[in-house]
């Protein structure tokens, strides 16, 4: 089902989304991501995961607060959708499920 | 906090405020202020800027560009229609200017089109064989060693196939040819079919040419007297049979049908019927002789293997030619340089080289022709730009109105360059239909299968739209630009703007009516130099008289008793003169060498075998000592008779001089070298029996029974009817199998410059085209010019200015302007013609008549065309063009 793929990166950033819940912008999202997972993603590739996510219904998004240091321009926030909240738990139990399926791992 | 001094690189935001869709800017560009300011902080402002620009250039992605259509607004789709709308409309007002633009546009679309069309055709050639990257063609350059001479041949020796097959790992195989010269007579049962297009190859040869078989196979050689016939050839052979076991008469042998192959399409270099095998030619030729690398008689075929370097192995193969074959003909007078040509430049390369049977089109032509069409579409685009700037005061008022209304100036630069896209549209689709119907005309007058349909591919239609768009934005942006920017206000005061008086815009029109003038200049001359070397052939004194000349190659049955059959056809009061000879201008003539002999030096020459009645049935002029006399027995067994260049290569200082001196020649009796001496008897007058293209070279005309092969007959012009009727008597009373053949010598000779006369037609038509393109143009102005100054002539009228003074000012200018083009024109097509002519050994002089000729016509039709605008103008009435105030 093309609807609920998700690729790596996208999960990724989604899962940052998640963690930033009400602070979850451009840059926050990409500071947050290069801390938690060591890498440094591109602004833009940083802004196709976002519009991906956004068009699959994951994440909405919506414009607030200026600050100086942004020369007035407003910050697009992001937001959890329910469906992006189900989409992380499916993936979660499956390879959860999988996971313990790994004899060495065991129960 | 952020500095004022810190700025990221302003030409990367503007670049990320262009290509960045309106959803996401505000967001992505506070996003990247946001890591520039922490960037300056942390790393300092240069590795900031440098990141900034790094991450603009990254963020250039689909996702963050959107596709074209979301950036149509509605509002931008309206503005689209009526843009449309408001074209459509100013078409339809202003008629002349619309017209005149039109007319231009497709003048030039057409003459590019047709023009395009046909070099695309000549370009196409050989695209049928596979793999043909690693095919070549090779060929010599032959360097005569005493005398200078630098001969492209198309022919080689046979070795050259050998050594390629067995000296060179690169070679994946290599293939010998030869033309059948003369054609084959074929017989089936009682039908007979004489075949010109045929050649003997070897099976190498066939499939680096990749010759398509029905029937039969190149696995292995054919045998000794088979053939390979095309399919049309077949079928017109033996009809609606099957192909196997079918043989056939060719000459006086039974040859077999050894396959059949696929006609071979008008873009191939070679137009074959029939394709003996190879060893079928072998049968008359020792094998020794096929171990030489002086005899040249074969054309020669190399496929190298995939990865090759041609050009290196080019290099390798002529190392090998040095030091095999150099050493054993410099001595006998030539050296070999070994060149390769792909198979698919064959057409286009071969029109230089001796002893070629391909199809050869001429590069230069088609240079010469692009360069004339391009220059046609050049002088209607700047038609277009001089009218539309001129017309620009008209439509001030327009500009005026939409800038007052909240138009952008970008919005009327859109318009007025959608306006001239549009307007070229217009002229395509009509220039399109033209060339559909002129095309066939167009065909039959270059001799070429043309077809629109090479059109229609995918690739070639997007092509051409887009060339479309080009040509209406190249034509419509600089008026786009300058009616954009009146400035309204001026306009609604009703004051002049002031782009109508700046001197500077003026003399831009009028630089480029200069062009014109240039371009027209040129195409003229041009013309009047090819006419002129078209007229030179035609009229040039080719040393013997070529009107009233009939050639009949005449088969062997003939030959038996020379004497007997030579008195039979002069037996006719109208039969002036006949002479036997194996050599005929325009047809084969013998290359071979002659021996000086003190010197014991050889000379390479074109050797006439002759009856010793040569030179009078010819009417060639005898500058010194006497001609052949065939009832002299030491002329029929030793007499020579030189050209002047051959009185040079031998190293006399005159005709006089070379008479009564000894000259060998190596004679091929038996096949064994046996040598012909003798004396020098007489010298002829230079005397043409090839085309112009080539040089002559030092000829000798001797009396030689063994290698007869053609009749040459002077005939009184009167009642030719009846001697063609004698002579096909007297044929058919002796051969039985091959039919009554002929040739007139002026209408053999004038074949070999139908691509001359053709290049001149069309060229004339270019011109014609040309100069009626620039003609309009120059009337639109002058037409525009007039308007404009009704006033001002009208004052001065009233205040008793002379028609004189009046012609001086609506078009002095213009004739102060042609002759200032004349002056930069004249000398650089001059030039270009220059390098036309050196295609030809033989050239016309550019005369000042022809210069004077061109400057004549050119202003003329200059006078021609303003002349109606000008009476115009004189006819001015003060009170009407003064009352409207």
């Amino acid at each position: 089902m093309k609807g609920t793929y998700l690729g790596e990166f996208e999960e990724l950033v989604l899962l940052t989304v998640g963690i930033l819940g009400k602070d979850a912008y451009g840059v926050a999202i990409k500071d947050d991501l290069t801390e938690r997972t060591g890498r440094n993603p591109s602004i833009g590739a940083l802004h196709s995961a976002l519009t991906r996510l956004e068009k699959k219904g994951f994440v909405r998004s919506e414009m607030e607060g200026a600050t100086p240091d942004r020369r007035g321009r407003r910050k697009r926030y992001y937001r959890m959708t329910a469906a992006g909240e189900s989409v992380l738990k499916a993936i979660y139990e499956q390879r959860n499920s999988m996971y313990h399926l790994i004899p060495k791992f065991g129960t | 906090m952020s500095d004022l001094q810190q700025q990221p690189p302003r030409w990367a935001e503007r670049f990320f405020r262009w290509y960045c869709h309106a959803r996401h800017m505000e967001a992505l560009e506070g996003d990247l202020y946001e890591y520039f300011e922490r960037n300056c902080d942390d790393l300092g402002l240069k590795q900031a800027r440098r990141k900034y620009v790094a991450d603009v250039l990254l963020l250039f992605r689909p996702s963050v560009v959107g596709t074209l259509f979301n950036s149509f607004t509605q509002n931008t789709r309206t503005m689209l229609a009526h843009y449309l709308r408001s074209s459509m409309r100013g078409m339809r007002k202003r008629q002349v200017t619309t017209g005149i633009h039109l007319i231009g546009l497709i003048t030039g679309m057409v003459a590019v089109g047709l023009i395009g069309l046909y070099v695309a055709y000549e370009q196409g050639f050989d695209r049928h064989i596979a793999d043909a990257e690693q095919k070549f063609r090779v060929t010599n350059i032959r360097y005569g060693t005493e005398d200078g001479s630098v001969r492209p041949v198309a022919v080689v020796p046979p070795m050259y196939a050998t050594a390629l097959r067995e000296q060179f790992p690169e070679v994946k195989r290599a293939g010998r040819t030869m033309f059948d010269f003369g054609g084959t007579l074929f017989q089936i049962g009682e039908e007979v079919y004489q075949e010109e297009n045929g050649m003997f190859a070897d099976t190498d040869a066939l499939q680096i040419l990749d010759l398509e078989l029905v029937f039969g196979s190149l696995e292995e050689e054919a045998g000794a007297n088979t053939v390979f016939l095309s399919e049309r050839t077949f079928r017109k052979f033996f009809g609606n049979v099957g192909y196997e076991d079918l043989s056939l008469r060719a000459g006086r042998g039974e040859v077999k049908v050894a396959g059949v192959f696929k006609d071979l399409p008008a873009q191939s270099h070679l137009h074959l019927d029939y394709i003996f095998s190879h060893a079928t030619i072998m049968q008359f030729i020792a094998e020794e002789r096929m171990a030489s690398w002086s005899w040249q008689q074969w054309l020669t075929y190399v496929e190298l293997n995939p990865g090759v370097d041609p050009v290196a192995f080019a290099g390798k193969f002529q190392a090998y030619v040095e030091s095999e074959a150099n050493t054993v003909t410099e001595p006998i007078g030539y050296s070999y340089e070994a060149q390769i040509t792909n198979v698919k430049d064959i057409h286009l390369t071969a029109s230089g080289l001796e002893w070629d049977m391909v199809d050869a089109g001429n590069q230069r032509s088609i240079g010469f022709l692009s360069v004339a069409g391009g220059i046609i579409l050049l002088i209607a685009l700047l038609n277009f730009v001089n009218l539309s700037t001129a017309q620009a005061l008209n439509r001030a008022k327009e500009v005026g109105v939409r800038k007052f209304n909240g138009a952008h100036r970008y919005q009327l630069i859109t318009q007025f360059t959608l306006e001239s896209v549009l307007l070229a549209f217009v002229s395509a689709i009509i220039s399109l239909g033209l060339v559909a119907l002129l095309l066939p005309y167009f065909a039959q007058f270059t001799d070429k299968p043309l077809a629109l349909s090479v059109l229609f591919t995918a690739e070639r239609i997007a092509l051409l739209l887009a060339s479309i768009v080009a040509l209406g934005i190249l034509a419509g942006t600089y008026p786009a630009l300058l009616l954009s920017q009146f400035k309204p206000i001026s306009i609604i005061r009703g004051l002049e703007t002031q782009i109508g008086k700046s001197g500077r815009r003026v003399d831009l029109r009028l630089a480029l009516v200069g062009i014109q003038f240039m371009l027209t200049i040129g195409l003229v001359i041009s013309s009047l130099v090819i006419r002129e070397q078209f007229q030179f052939l035609q009229q040039k004194d080719l040393g013997f008289q070529q009107d009233g000349i009939i050639v009949m190659d005449l088969p062997s049955s003939f030959r038996q008793a020379p004497e007997t059959t030579r008195d039979r056809f002069m037996d006719h009061p109208n039969v002036l003169a006949a002479s036997w000879s194996y050599g005929t201008p325009g047809g084969i003539v013998a290359g071979d060498l002659v021996v000086k002999p003190g010197e014991n030096r050889t000379v390479p020459a074109n050797l006439f075998c002759t009856d010793g009645r040569y030179i009078p049935t010819m009417q060639m002029e005898v500058l010194a000592g006497r001609m052949l006399n065939p009832d002299l027995a030491t002329d029929v067994t030793g007499g020579f008779v030189l050209n002047e260049s051959m009185v040079e290569d031998l190293g006399y200082a005159s005709p006089e001089e070379a008479v009564g001196q000894p000259l060998h020649w190596g004679a091929w009796v038996d096949d064994v070298d046996s040598v012909k001496r003798g004396t020098i008897v007489g010298v002829v007058k230079d005397f043409h029996f090839k085309s112009l293209h080539e040089v002559l070279t030092g000829t000798v005309i001797h009396i030689w029974p063994d290698a007869f092969n053609s009749l040459t007959l002077r005939v009184n012009p009167q009642d030719l009817e009846g001697t063609l009727a004698h002579l096909q008597e007297q044929w058919e009373a002796t051969e039985s199998v091959y039919p009554f053949t002929f040739e007139f010598l002026d209408q053999r000779l004038a074949e070999s410059y139908l691509a001359e006369q053709r290049l001149n037609r069309l060229f004339l038509w270019l011109t014609t085209l040309a100069i009626l393109t620039a003609c309009i143009g120059l009337f639109g102005l002058v037409n525009h010019h007039v308007i404009r100054k009704v006033k001002e002539i009208s004052v001065r009228k009233v205040l008793g200015a002379k028609p004189k003074v009046i012609f001086r000012i609506l078009v002095g200018r213009y004739f102060i302007l042609l002759l200032a083009c004349f002056g930069v024109a004249t000398p650089l097509s001059l030039w270009l013609a220059q390098q036309w002519l050196a295609d030809f050994a033989y050239a016309t002089s550019v005369s000042g008549l022809l210069l004077i000729k061109a400057v004549v016509i050119v202003t003329l039709l200059t006078l021609l065309t303003v002349s109606s605008q000008v009476f115009k103008g004189l006819r001015i009435n003060p009170i009407e063009g003064l009352r409207s105030e």
